[in-house]
C-alpha cells in the first residue's frame, strides 16, 4: 500500500472535530481570538489620541505600531497550537486510546502528518480570522491602512510561529508519557518562542524586514529539523517501547557501561557482543581512531565552522567598522614591546577555562541539538576574525596577526575544541535520527560516552594549547611585533 | 494462517519474548495464557505488525509481518487490552472512523456499524457520547471496532474481562461462530474457563517463551496422565479385589472408587460386564474432568521448577 493523502485527512478531521467539540481548547479560542484584536485596536486608538501627536507623528507611529498590534494578535491563537499538539500526541497515549489507531493500516508518517495537521490547523485559521478582524478593524477604527505585503508577512510569521510549536511539541512529548510531563517539557518550547517573538515585535518596531525575512526562514528551518525529528521520533516502536518514564538511574549507569565497554564500532549492535576489556591501551588504539573515523561528518562540519567563523568575523569587522578598536589595536601591536599583560594568565587557569567551557558546551548541546557546540567553536574564531579584520584596518597584515595569536596554540586548541564540539555536536544531532533499533535515551547515551572517550585526546591537546599560548605566543607576537 | 518462528523480541536488555514458534491454521482459535508480564501482549502485537520483532519471523494469512506490515493491519482486527475510546464521539461515528481507516465503503460502513452495534446491544445508545459507557459497553465498542471490516484473524486481548456473565457468553459464543465461519483468532486470557471454553490450542507463555502448546486434551493427557473415572455401586463389599484386578485404584470413598484407565475403551467395558456378572449393583462410572486450571498451574509450576 502506498502513501494516501485520504488517510491522514481522516485523522485530521476527526482531531479537529474532537478538538471543536472540546469547550476547554474553545471557548477560549472563540472568546479571546476575535476579541483581542479589538482589545488591540481600542488600545491603539486611545493611545494616540491621549497623546494628542500631530497628524503626521501620529501616523508614523501608527505606522510603527499597527504591524506590532497585528503580530501579537495573529501570536495569541497559534499558542493555542501548543495545547492542542500536547493533547494529540501525549494525551492519546495517556488515554490509552493510541494503540487502535496504531493498529490500523495507516504508516507512520501518515499518522504524524494527520496529527500535525489537526494541531496546526484551528490555531492558525483563527490567527488568520483575528489578523483578519484587526486588518478590518484598523481601517474602521484608526482609519489607517496596513500594506497587504505587511498583512501577508505577519500572517507568515504566525504560521510558521505554529508549526515550530507543534513539530516541537512532538519532539518534546517523545520523552515523556503524561500531559503532566508534556506540559512541563513544554518550556523548552515557550521560552524559545518567547525570544524569537521578541526578536520579531522589535524588528517589527524597528521596520527590519530583512532580518523578519531571515527570521521565517530559520523558522522554516526549524520546523523541517522538527518534523524530520518528530517522523523519526513518533513511530510505533518508540511509543510502544517508552512505556514507563520515571528516571531509572541503576539502568542509566549500567547502559552507559554497557557502551563504554563496548568498542564505538559495536555500540549500535543490538545482540551482545564480546569486546576486550577497556584499558588506555585499547582507548587509544582502537576506541579513539574508531571514534574520529565513524564521525567524520561532525567532525568535518565543525571543521568547516571555524574557517566561517573566522571569515564571518572578518567580514563584521569591515562592515561594522570600529575605528576605536582598530585604532587602540595598532596602537597596542605597535607598542608590543611595552605591554605587560600576558603573564597574568596562568597555564592552570587558561585550562581550567578550557575545559569548563568544553564542558557547558557540550551539556548545552544536548538540548540544543547541538548548536551550542557549533556556537562554542565559531564565536571564539569569529572575535579572532574581528580582530584580524581590525588589525587590517588599523595597516597590518590580518593573516600574519592571526598566525600569530592564533596559529601558535591554535594548532592545539582549536584541534582539541573541535573534537569536542564534533562529538557534542553528535550528542545533540542524535536525537533527530538514532541509529535503527535504539532509542533516544540509548543513543544519547552512547554518544555522551563517545564524548567522554574523545575527552582523553581533546585534554592534553588542551593543556599543550594552554602551555604554548602562554610559553610560545607571546613570544612569537615578540618577534613579530615587538621591534615596530 | 498465523506461522511463527523463533520470534523474539527485546526492549534494550529485558528479553519480553524469546523464541516463540507455533502454528494456528484457518477457523481456528488459539488460546494465549500465561501469568502478567509474560510476553502475550508483546507477541500479539508482534503479529499484528505493531511492534517489529528483534528477530524471528512470522507470517499471518501468508504476509509477512515486517515486510507486509501494513497489510498484515488490515488483514487483521485487533482488541487491544484497553477499550480506549474517544469520549467525546459517538458510537456510529467512531466506528465510521476507523472504518474509513481500514478502507471499508462509505456504503457498507453504516451497514456493518449498525449489525454489529445490534448484536452487542448497543444500538439503541448509539446517540450517547462514547464517555457515558459503562466498562462493559467500552468493550463491546472497541470489539466492534475489532471487528469493522470483517478481518480474517482476530487478536483479542482480555476480550470479556469486562463483562458481566451474560455479555461474557455473547462475545464468547461470537468468537465460536467466527471461528466456525472460518475466521482465525488469538485470545490472549487469564480466564482459564473462557479458554476452556473457546480455544482448539492453547499456548502456555512464561517469561517470554512457550512452556506448552497444543490441543487442550492433549496437554492435559501429557500433564496429568491417564483420565480419571469416578465408580459409584450400590455397595463396594466384595468386589473391591475385582476392581484391582482390572485397573489401578487411585482412591475410595464410602461405595465410591476413582482409578485410572491406560485403554479405557478397552478396560470400562470389561470392568462393568465382570461387576454385572459378579451381581454387583453399578450405580453410575463417569470420567472426573480435569480442570483447565490444574493443567495450567501444573505447567507454570513444572516450567518454573525447569528454570530454577
Amino acid at each position: 500500500m502506498r502513501f494516501s493523502p485520504r488517510l491522514p485527512l481522516a485523522v485530521a478531521r476527526r482531531e479537529i472535530v474532537d478538538a471543536i467539540t472540546d469547550w476547554r481548547i474553545m471557548l477560549p479560542m472563540l472568546c479571546l481570538s476575535p476579541g483581542f484584536p479589538f482589545f488591540t485596536l481600542i488600545s491603539l486608538r486611545i493611545g494616540v489620541d491621549r497623546l494628542g501627536l500631530p497628524t503626521d507623528v501620529a501616523m508614523d507611529t501608527l505606522q510603527r505600531l499597527v504591524p506590532f498590534g497585528a503580530l501579537m494578535t495573529g501570536f495569541f491563537p497559534t499558542s493555542f497550537s501548543l495545547v492542542i499538539a500536547l493533547e494529540s500526541f501525549v494525551g492519546e497515549k495517556e488515554r490509552n486510546t493510541l494503540e487502535a489507531l496504531l493498529a490500523m493500516p495507516l504508516s507512520d508518517l501518515e499518522l504524524y502528518l494527520g496529527k500535525l495537521l489537526a494541531s496546526v490547523i484551528p490555531p492558525v485559521t483563527l490567527s488568520v480570522l483575528a489578523i483578519g478582524i484587526f486588518y478590518l478593524g484598523i481601517q474602521l477604527i484608526l482609519g489607517y491602512s496596513m500594506s497587504v505585503f505587511t498583512l501577508f508577512l505577519v500572517m507568515a510569521l504566525s504560521a510558521l510561529g505554529a508549526l515550530v510549536m507543534v513539530s516541537g511539541a512532538v519532539v518534546v512529548s517523545s520523552h515523556t508519557s503524561s500531559i503532566r510531563g508534556a506540559n512541563l517539557l513544554a518550556s523548552f518550547i515557550i521560552l524559545p518562542m518567547t525570544f524569537i517573538i521578541s526578536a520579531e515585535s522589535w524588528c517589527v518596531l524597528h521596520e527590519y524586514i530583512d532580518i523578519l525575512w531571515m527570521i521565517m526562514l530559520a523558522m522554516l528551518v526549524v520546523s523541517i529539523i522538527f518534523i524530520r525529528m518528530g517522523i523519526r521520533i513518533f513511530n510505533r516502536e518508540e511509543i510502544l517501547s517508552r512505556e514507563g518514564e520515571e528516571i531509572n538511574l541503576p539502568a542509566i549507569g549500567r547502559a552507559l557501561l554497557r557502551f563504554a565497554q563496548r568498542l564505538p564500532r559495536q555500540e549500535t549492535a543490538l545482540e551482545k557482543v564480546t569486546s576486550p576489556p577497556l584499558t588506555l591501551w585499547r582507548l587509544y588504539r582502537h576506541d579513539i581512531p574508531q571514534l574520529l573515523a565513524i564521525n567524520r561528518i561532525p567532525i568535518l562540519l565543525v571543521l568547516l565552522a571555524i574557517p566561517v567563523g573566522t571569515f564571518l568575523g572578518y567580514w563584521f569587522s569591515y562592515r561594522y567598522p570600529f575605528p576605536l578598536a582598530a585604532e587602540v589595536l595598532g596602537r597596542s601591536l605597535g607598542q608590543w614591546k611595552t605591554l605587560n599583560t600576558i603573564p597574568t594568565i596562568t597555564i592552570g587557569w587558561l585550562l581550567f577555562h578550557n575545559l569548563r567551557a568544553s564542558l557547558l558546551a557540550s551539556a548545552l548541546s544536548a538540548f540544543s541539538f547541538g548548536t551550542a557546540a557549533i556556537l562554542w567553536i565559531m564565536l571564539p574564531t569569529m572575535v579572532a576574525g574581528f580582530l584580524a579584520g581590525e588589525a587590517a584596518q588599523a595597516g597590518y597584515s590580518a593573516s600574519v596577526f592571526l598566525a600569530t595569536f592564533v596559529l601558535p596554540h591554535g594548532i592545539f586548541e582549536l584541534t582539541a575544541a573541535g573534537l569536542v564540539a564534533a562529538f557534542g555536536l553528535r550528542l545533540g544531532m542524535i536525537i533527530m535520527a538514532p541509529p535503527k533499533g535504539m532509542s533516544i535515551a540509548q543513543s544519547m547515551a552512547m554518544a555522551a560516552v563517545d564524548l567522554v572517550k574523545i575527552m582523553a585526546l581533546a585534554v592534553p591537546l588542551f593543556v599543550l594549547a594552554a602551555w604554548v599560548e602562554i610559553s610560545v605566543t607571546p613570544q612569537i607576537a615578540m618577534l613579530v611585533y615587538g621591534g615596530r | 494462517m498465523i506461522e511463527v518462528n523463533g520470534l523474539t523480541k527485546r526492549f534494550g536488555d529485558f528479553t519480553a519474548v524469546k523464541d516463540v514458534s507455533f502454528r494456528v491454521g484457518e477457523g481456528e482459535i488459539l488460546a494465549l495464557l500465561g501469568p502478567n508480564g509474560a510476553g502475550k501482549t508483546t507477541t500479539v502485537r508482534m503479529l499484528a505488525s505493531i511492534l517489529q520483532p528483534t528477530s524471528g519471523s512470522a507470517r499471518v494469512g501468508g504476509m509477512d509481518v515486517v515486510a507486509e506490515a501494513r497489510e498484515v493491519r488490515h488483514f487483521v482486527g485487533m482488541l487491544t487490552e484497553l477499550p480506549g475510546l474517544y469520549s467525546r464521539m459517538k458510537p456510529l461515528a467512531y466506528l465510521d472512523f476507523f472504518g474509513e481507516l481500514e478502507g471499508v465503503p462509505r456504503s457498507l460502513r453504516l451497514e456493518r456499524s449498525r449489525e454489529l452495534l445490534t448484536l452487542f446491544g448497543l444500538w439503541e445508545y448509539r446517540h450517547l457520547p462514547l464517555g457515558h459507557f459503562s466498562k462493559g459497553m467500552r468493550q463491546k465498542m472497541a470489539l466492534s471496532r475489532a471487528l469493522i471490516h470483517s478481518p480474517k484473524v482476530l487478536y483479542l486481548d482480555e476480550p470479556t474481562s469486562a463483562l458481566d456473565p451474560a455479555g461474557a457468553k455473547l462475545v464468547r459464543d461470537y468468537i465460536v461462530s467466527l471461528g466456525r465461519a472460518g475466521h482465525t483468532a488469538v485470545v490472549c486470557t487469564h480466564n482459564l474457563a473462557e479458554a476452556e471454553a473457546l480455544a482448539d490450542k492453547m499456548a502456555v507463555i512464561k517469561e517470554g517463551q512457550i512452556v506448552a502448546f497444543g490441543y487442550p486434551q492433549d496437554l492435559r493427557k501429557k500433564l496429568l496422565g491417564p483420565p480419571l473415572f469416578e465408580l459409584q455401586m450400590v455397595s463396594l463389599d466384595g468386589y473391591l479385589p475385582l476392581i484391582q484386578g482390572l485397573v489401578k485404584l487411585e482412591s475410595r470413598q464410602g461405595d465410591r472408587v476413582c482409578f485410572r484407565a491406560l485403554e479405557p475403551q478397552k478396560q470400562n467395558p470389561l470392568l462393568l460386564q465382570r461387576l454385572v456378572e459378579a451381581g454387583a449393583e453399578v450405580v453410575s462410572l463417569s470420567e472426573v474432568p480435569y480442570s483447565l486450571e490444574s493443567v495450567y498451574l501444573r505447567i507454570v509450576e513444572n516450567s518454573s521448577s525447569g528454570s530454577s
